[in-house]
């Protein structure tokens, strides 16, 4: 039973990720700030040509592009250690019976019956 | 297939989870002998494991045998999630 209201209860009773939704949003703002700032700084503060401005701009974008691939291996690498890894996974089985029913082994059939493949 | 000595025999194999679902069924044909049945009691999304499971029973087996020669306690599975 909510007890709470207003923004105190949003931070303590979460509704259908609204609260994720408005960190996210909170993130994105501050980091668009944090950009805006260094850009400004740059661009006001000392004399360049725009061949500098070229070179620093691809020495930016290569930064950045590894720091995100770095960031996307940390992640696939974290979800493989924890299990979480969304790659199909498989069942090996083991069976136990009488020896003369495997006389055929080359013969065998085995299926995976699911109610999503099967009528 | 690996013959364990004692009248039984092993067989093993491996099939893909495509489906997130709980209700699984593996189906072992073998013509001649028979078909048997094995439920996977597992989640529809279930965790890896490094052990297998304990043996469970044949959940249903439909042979041409007698059914003196097919007992359903013959016929065990144990699996494990890759």
């Amino acid at each position: 039973m909510n007890t709470l209201s207003g923004p105190a209860g949003m931070l303590t009773y979460p509704a259908d990720g609204q609260i994720g939704i408005l960190m996210s949003a909170l993130s994105g703002i501050a980091a668009a700030l944090a950009v805006a700032l260094a850009m400004t700084v740059y661009f006001r503060l000392s004399y360049r040509t725009w061949r500098d401005v070229l070179r620093h701009g691809l020495a930016t974008l290569a930064a950045i592009a590894l720091f995100a691939f770095a960031a996307y291996d940390m992640r696939h690498a974290a979800l493989a250690y924890l299990g979480l890894n969304p790659s199909k996974p498989a069942v090996e089985f083991e069976i136990r019976m009488p020896r003369e029913t495997l006389t055929a082994v080359t013969d065998t059939q085995i299926e995976l019956h699911t109610d999503r493949n099967q009528t | 297939m690996r013959d364990l000595g004692d009248g039984r025999a092993l067989l093993r194999g491996a099939v893909a989870l495509n489906h997130r679902t709980a209700d699984r069924v593996l189906v072992v044909n073998l013509p001649g002998k028979g078909t048997f049945e094995f439920r996977l009691r597992l989640p529809a999304e279930p965790h890896r494991a490094e052990q297998f499971g304990p043996w469970h029973l044949a959940d249903r087996i439909a042979s041409p045998l007698a059914s003196a020669a097919a007992p359903q306690d013959a016929y065990t599975i144990r699996y494990r999630v890759l």
